[in-house]
């Protein structure tokens, strides 16, 4: 065999470098879809990614200019825009630089660009040989079968193959079933000699190989990225559990070498059994020698397009960085905010872009007696967490951080409830005898289950419900007690409790003027019928809602060691200061709180008084959400806004909404997310955010090192940038990069979805999540000085990446004197305020 | 009288009003689908009350002469027992719930108004079936609920495996309906009239008859039992019900499901009397869906993706249906299809919560311990496998079905097409002396022939039209082509009858002219060969509604006088001509198919696929 030495492991590398990175729909977190390209600028990753794949992440040209039209993209920026950045493809047109004739320019070359990248011709040509050649459709043969296999394989809980040993490998596997069964899945002898004699898979894959191609390493390597691409969602998914089994809890042995071998086998033997005799199907003998060489080669050229992406972002980024500069002079001249003597509560949001109406609502609310911080929604402690009955444990912090830590909820009083099982929907109900009883015993129940459902719905164990996630009765093991439960420890240990609560506090600088109760709200979501519903919860806890962080963090603030170490490290907090954790709903606009019991009477009446801002602005904040829902009664629109007994009625539709079979939208998630403001809140505080920007708290003038700014930055930006570029692409190319409409959603073994019963996974967002979004990507402000920036970035290459090769903007306030600056070509410029006339209020 | 037409005239006006409104009205759409459902369910009540009166006098109410001539009555006739009582209940009620549901789920999807006009045609379609009072009757909604699942399947139309899928399921209907043709034009003559059920539930009257006419009995109960095992997907079949489960969620449980597969079992309980006569077809029947039970419960436990596994546990008690049926316990199979019907709409809807529900359980199960879990035992490994390979349905399906049109339709093409039209011309000039009565004594041998001879010929034009990928417009006009052979066919048998070709070719000639100048204008600015998707929805939004139309004509869809004229011709037919019947009827029933593939091809699916790509790969 000419090819053995081909080396493996890279020409798989090279492979995963195509393929979608998403993990199985429980552990949903948003990333960067084209982050195998994140060495190379947007706009190279951009065509780069077209010349590989065929597909066009950035919106055509027509939708740029019917965006201007309606206004959404201003002269000025456009201006500023050709001014301010490089574009040195763009000689043909050079000195460009009057809005005016940009747009003449663009329509003109409107036609020229819509003729070049109408298709998408990377796929599906070498395969497509074998039907031209020899009309013979592998693909419809091969996928019902390899993705049935892959799906069967993987599956974790929806058929009844669970309690099978399935232990070797996709492969081994694969062949074991064969030769126990008395039917073979294979149909000529020669593949089921392949199977049965070779050694390994990685023999089989050579062999094959071989056998169907050739020996040409570009043509194989041109056909096994063609084969994988065109189903990359078990493709990708392979490729991610291999490199993190841990995303399944029913363990399996997958290789993506192994599952292309199993293609590759199922592709021979259809081939092999259904040749005419006489003929070859191997591609070498198909094709013509230059075959490859004649793909064009064209380089895409997408900088038209780009301009006018940035001067859409720049649309936007102008307006909101004149009113925080506004706020900026505002409050250096008229000290705004909050005033310390009034603050009364603290409380703690996650950085997430859905809290920071509610953050206003409560300032609003109280008066300003509640002093609000934003932070990423782990609030600094790592761990998995067990939950009552739990067997598995599941990850409560940032995906990329591997905790050693194991935290259980255990119950005091009562015993826990016993989920109770479900009959109607019982994997029973689908056998000959059981099926026959359920469907004359519980067809009739159902009926009356489902009507109830649909005219009046309620909780119950199809909601994805942030609340069930910990019983508010519960106790959790906070210390570490010396004991280990699957290789965690279980419990913290002082130590590492006093380091976790430090970095916190001083990350969002609550190191002084603690309030009397300070409370930190995580946040999650609720939702039905949704299989995304991973995605709607707290980035920040790897897709799980944040309460038990919440609840842990303030458990650790209250604990009298920690004070005492912290008084220590020069962190007093009062003794009449409580900590308290709770939980945001974010789809219902609930709050819950923990621990309560232990409050002394006079923090209960303190806290009673919170509740009552914190209820009156949830109600505030669903009526701001609603004004954005569809599917609203025309009645509860309508309600008048400032009555505080109609606000309740919007209310209840925003709660009854969360419960709904048939709603499609039961938030909107981080759409529209664009923003991302480091800094004090008294610079947005005021400002209209509209529910688009990631606030995380920062005091630029407690870190003149800039340490704690890059510890912030370090959580922050890959997990916004994360969110923020998977919504962009699933908005730009919502069939490719996007899981398309949710309707036809099939959930495959609890990994994926697909549409129908017989297409491939689908990864990206559903384009419901993304239809009011913005494809903008993310700018991210921050109130510090160029300098300590400079000096972050010289010595953090994985951050520069980012801003460098604008995947995300970066502007900076200075703390001093209120100039922005941005962040271009690596340097900071002086950004010059270039909206004419402010007419903000 | 009259209250039962309602329930057929009800529907029709909720479907035309429905088409009525403009695209963006979605409350408009909704309201008026949720209007009609709501009516039928008030009024029904009433017809209950009627019925429960006097129950004997009321069964056949309605019977309309639409078609007489000397010794062929063609009646429109409506029917009502407890059969339809409970197929109404169930089916109107599932309906309003689901049409409810999606009023809201599909709220902004693109494709609002024809998704609530194709649930509202196969609400049409679903009370033709149920309250038809005969065969013909029952026919009609039978072909409105093919050409509407058609539509439901390839709801969305950009994309490919949705319009592959269709075609395959219209495929394996319209096989069913040679069936259908057949079963109505055989029992026609073993009861020497036009029967209602009501007679048929007459039970002296069913034995004198069937004794008298020998095999008959079998062979209807088989043909209709054909139908059936297509419309309610038993083995061999099965295999299309997973696959047609890719519109929005709702319209798969409520088509795929629950109602539109229990049809198949509806038209067995109709059937019923003669089957329960007949010893033979109910060993087959129960054989069968015994079997297609074993087939579902053994697929469905292997099942990875949640809306197969529930198609394959529904599809294990239809087949227990069917067997209730034919052992004549038709009580135990209407509880039983209520049962089942909603229970799988429930499960539908909330399928995809399953993640929610099965992770949780899945985070508080214990794993399976090693020693503990098992190899698969032979046995069920050897299931595990057919599971995979679907009990080799697709093969059989391809095999028996796909296949043999196909490589016809490829032999057919490499004839040179000048044979064609030669052969043709001889056909007419034979048919032309022999029906002016010139050179019997020469051609007598032919002429006895010369009808089969035609419908052969007709059944080739239109296996060429199904064979032919390169041009459209032959495809076209050889589907009309083939609509006049057969008419010639039948007219040399029954010599004369002029009127009722004239009745049956009156559509064609309309949709052959209408499609042909359709085409023709497509053709000027798009490449319309039929190896292709073309997509062209996206281009001519109207245009491709209008050639849907026509395309319906074409088939003898119950929108022109042709769908009478096709049972006419049957009726010229006489008993002792199977061959040609089945021959004509295959005709009938491809012609069909070649225009809805023809359809799919030209105006669905954007495709992304060689042909575009060419430019990029030079060689290719």
């Amino acid at each position: 065999m000419g090819h053995l030495h081909l080396a493996e492991p890279i020409y798989l590398a090279q492979l995963r470098h195509f393929l979608p990175s998403q993990a199985p729909l429980k552990d949903f977190v948003h990333h960067n879809t084209l982050h195998h390209y994140q060495n190379l600028s947007f706009k190279q990753a951009i065509e780069r990614y077209f010349e590989d794949l065929g597909v066009k992440n950035i919106f055509d040209i027509q939708i740029y200019l019917d965006l201007y039209k309606q206004g959404g993209i201003s002269n000025e920026a456009i201006e500023f825009v050709l001014r301010a950045y490089d574009f040195d493809l763009l000689e043909i047109q050079h000195g460009l630089k009057n809005a005016q004739d940009w747009v003449a320019f663009s329509e003109s070359e409107l036609n020229k660009s819509q003729e070049q990248f109408k298709w998408h011709p990377r796929v599906k040509t070498l395969k497509g040989t074998w039907k031209r050649k020899l009309n013979l459709d592998v693909d419809a043969a091969v996928y019902p079968i390899l993705f049935r296999w892959i799906s069967n394989y993987m599956d974790q809980g929806i058929s009844e193959l669970e309690n099978i040993r399935w232990n070797k490998g996709i492969w081994d596997d694969f062949k074991e079933i064969n030769q126990n069964s008395f039917i073979s899945v294979l149909n000529h002898k020669e593949s089921k000699a392949i199977l049965s004699q070779s050694e390994s898979a990685q023999d089989a894959f050579n062999t094959l190989l071989n056998r169907l191609i050739g020996e040409d390493e570009s043509l194989i390597f041109a056909y096994l990225k063609e084969q994988q691409l065109m189903h990359p969602g078990w493709s990708g998914l392979v490729s991610v559990v291999e490199q993190n089994p841990a995303h399944l809890i029913l363990p399996r042995k997958v290789s993506l070498l192994e599952f292309i071998a199993v293609e590759l086998l199922l592709e021979f033997d259809f081939l092999i059994s259904n040749i005419p005799a006489g003929r070859s199907f191997r591609l070498v003998d198909l094709i013509t020698p230059d075959f490859l060489q004649t793909a064009v080669t064209e380089k895409a050229n997408f900088t038209i397009d780009y301009v006018w992406q940035l001067a859409f972002e720049w649309t936007y980024y102008a307006s909101i960085t004149q009113q925080i500069q506004f706020r900026f002079m505002q409050k250096n001249g008229l000290k705004l905010g909050c005033e310390k003597h009034q603050i009364q509560f603290q409380a703690l949001f996650c950085i997430d872009d859905r809290e920071g109406s509610i953050r206003s609502h409560i300032e609003n609310s109280s008066g300003n007696s509640v002093q609000t911080f934003g932070i990423p929604g782990f609030f600094g402690i790592e761990f998995f967490y067990k939950g009552l009955e739990m067997v598995h444990a599941s990850k409560s912090c940032p995906a990329p951080v591997n905790p050693h830590v194991l935290i259980k909820e255990y119950a005091v009083h009562t015993s826990p409830e016993k989920p109770r099982k479900d009959l109607i929907l019982s994997r029973n109900t689908h056998k000959t005898l059981q099926g026959f009883m359920s469907s004359i015993g519980l067809g009739f129940a159902a009926g009356i289950k489902l009507v109830k459902q649909v005219i009046r719905p309620e909780m119950n164990q199809y909601v994805a419900s942030s609340v069930g996630f910990m019983s508010p009765n519960s106790k959790l093991t906070l210390m570490h007690q010396g004991g280990f439960e699957d290789g965690f420890q279980i419990g913290f240990t002082l130590e590492e409790l006093l380091v976790r609560a430090e970095n916190m506090l001083q990350s969002i600088d609550l190191t002084h003027d603690f309030a009397r109760l300070i409370y930190l709200v995580g946040h999650g979501a609720s939702s039905i019928n949704n299989p995304h519903y991973a995605a709607y919860d707290c980035g920040a806890c790897s897709g799980r809602p944040g309460s038990v962080n919440a609840r842990l963090m303030a458990m650790v603030l209250n604990l009298p060691e920690i004070r005492f170490g912290l008084k220590l490290k020069g962190i007093e907090i009062p003794e009449s200061t409580r900590f308290i954790g709770a939980l945001h709903d974010t789809t219902r606009d609930e709050v819950v709180y923990y621990d309560l019991n232990v409050l002394t009477s006079d923090q209960m009446y303190l806290h009673g008084e919170f509740q009552q801002f914190m209820d009156d602005s949830l109600l505030f904040n669903a009526a701001e959400r609603i004004k954005k829902f569809t599917n609203v009664s025309k009645r509860v629109q309508q309600l008048n806004q400032q009555e505080k007994s109609e606000i309740e009625d919007v209310h209840k539709e925003v709660l009854r909404r969360s419960m709904r079979l048939f709603e499609t939208r039961p938030e909107y998630n981080h759409a529209t997310n664009s923003l991302c403001v480091i800094g004090e809140r008294e610079l947005t505080s005021l400002v209209e955010l509209d529910r688009r920007a990631f606030l995380q708290s920062y005091n630029p003038k407690t870190d003149p090192q800039g340490r704690v700014l890059h510890s912030i930055m370090k959580a922050a930006v890959p997990v916004c940038g994360g969110i923020n570029l998977e919504y962009y692409f699933s908005k730009v190319s919502p069939d490719q990069m996007g899981a398309g409409s949710k309707l036809p959603h099939n959930v495959n073994g609890l990994l994926g979805v697909s549409n129908g019963v017989e297409g491939d996974l689908r990864t990206g967002l559903p384009a419901q999540m993304v239809e009011i979004h913005d494809a903008l990507r993310l700018m991210m402000i921050i109130q510090q000085t160029p300098e300590i920036l400079q000096e972050i970035l010289k010595n953090d290459p994985v951050l520069l990446e980012w801003f460098q090769n604008e995947w995300m903007h970066l502007m900076l306030i200075h703390p001093d004197t209120g100039q922005f600056y941005y962040f271009n070509n690596q340097k900071f410029l002086l950004y010059t305020n270039w909206i004419q006339n402010g007419d903000f209020k | 009288m009259g209250i039962l037409n309602n329930f057929i005239i009800i529907p029709i006006l909720g479907l035309i009003l429905s088409v009525l409104w403009k695209n963006n009205r979605e409350k408009a759409i909704s309201n008026t689908a949720i209007f009609t459902l709501v009516l039928q369910l008030v009024v029904f009540p009433f017809l209950l009350f009627r019925w429960w009166q006097n129950p004997v006098k009321f069964i056949s109410l309605f019977d309309f002469t639409i078609y007489k001539s000397y010794d062929y009555v063609f009646n429109f006739s409506l029917y009502f027992d407890k059969v339809s009582a409970v197929f109404s209940l169930v089916g109107t009620l599932l309906s309003l719930l689901v049409v409810y549901y999606t009023s809201r789920y599909l709220h902004r999807e693109p494709g609002y108004k024809r998704f609530f006009n194709t649930i509202q045609m196969f609400f049409v379609g679903y009370n033709f079936v149920i309250f038809g009072g005969n065969y013909e009757t029952v026919f009609i909604g039978w072909e409105i609920l093919g050409i509407s699942s058609f539509l439901l399947i390839a709801f969305y139309r950009e994309r490919y495996l949705p319009v592959k899928n269709a075609v395959r399921v219209f495929f394996v209907y319209r096989i069913g309906d040679i069936g259908f043709i057949l079963a109505m034009w055989l029992s026609h003559h073993a009861w020497h009239s036009n029967i209602n059920f009501a007679t048929l539930n007459q039970l002296d009257f069913v034995r004198d008859h069937l004794a008298e006419s020998g095999g008959v009995g079998i062979a209807v109960g088989l043909l209709f039992f054909l139908v059936a095992m297509g419309k309610s997907a038993l083995f061999p079949f099965s295999s299309w019900l997973p696959r047609a489960m890719e519109g929005p969620t709702p319209s798969s449980a409520i088509f795929y499901g629950s109602l539109s597969v229990h049809l198949g079992a509806f038209l067995m309980l109709r059937t019923m009397p003669i089957i329960l006569q007949e010893p033979l077809v109910q060993c087959v029947i129960v054989f069968v869906g015994l079997f297609t039970s074993f087939v579902g419960h053994y697929t469905a436990k292997y099942q990875s993706t949640i809306k197969s596994q529930i198609a394959y546990g529904s599809l294990t008690q239809i087949g227990l249906i069917f067997v209730e049926i034919a052992l004549g316990w038709s009580n135990l199979a209407l509880f039983h299809f209520s049962g089942n019907a909603i229970l799988r709409t429930y499960q539908l809807l909330v399928s995809p919560s399953s993640v929610v529900y099965l992770i949780r359980k899945q985070y508080r199960s214990e794993l399976p311990e090693e020693q503990h879990s098992k190899n698969m035992s032979r046995w069920n490994s050897t299931m595990y496998v057919l599971s995979l390979k679907e009990f080799y349905m697709e093969q059989i399906q391809y095999g028996l079905l796909w296949y043999p049109f196909k490589q016809g339709g490829r032999l057919l093409n490499k004839v040179k097409q000048e044979y064609f039209i030669a052969t043709g011309m001889v056909l007419i000039a034979l048919f032309s002396m022999s029906y002016a009565g010139l050179g019997g004594s020469v051609f007598s041998p032919i002429y006895q022939q010369l009808s089969l001879i035609l419908a052969i010929f007709a059944l080739c034009l239109v296996l060429f039209a199904f064979g032919n990928y390169k041009n459209s417009l032959f495809s076209w006009f050889s589907i009309a082509l083939s609509h006049v052979f057969v008419a010639l066919s039948v007219l040399h048998k029954s010599q004369g009858f002029l009127l009722d070709v004239e009745i049956y070719l009156s559509g064609i000639f309309v949709a052959a002219i209408l499609g042909g100048i359709i085409l023709t204008q497509i053709q000027k600015k798009h490449d319309i060969r039929l190896n292709h998707h073309w997509g062209l929805f996206q281009f001519y939004p109207r245009l491709s509604v209008l050639f849907f139309v026509v395309s319906l004509m074409m088939t003898g869809f119950p929108i022109t006088p042709t769908f009478l004229g096709e049972d006419l011709m049957f009726t010229h037919l006489q008993e002792g001509e199977p061959l040609l019947a089945t021959l004509i009827a295959m005709t009938l029933i491809i012609d069909g198919l070649v225009v809805v593939r023809m359809y799919s091809r030209l105006f669905f699916v954007i495709t992304r696929d060689e042909n575009n790509r060419n430019k990029f790969y030079k060689n290719a």
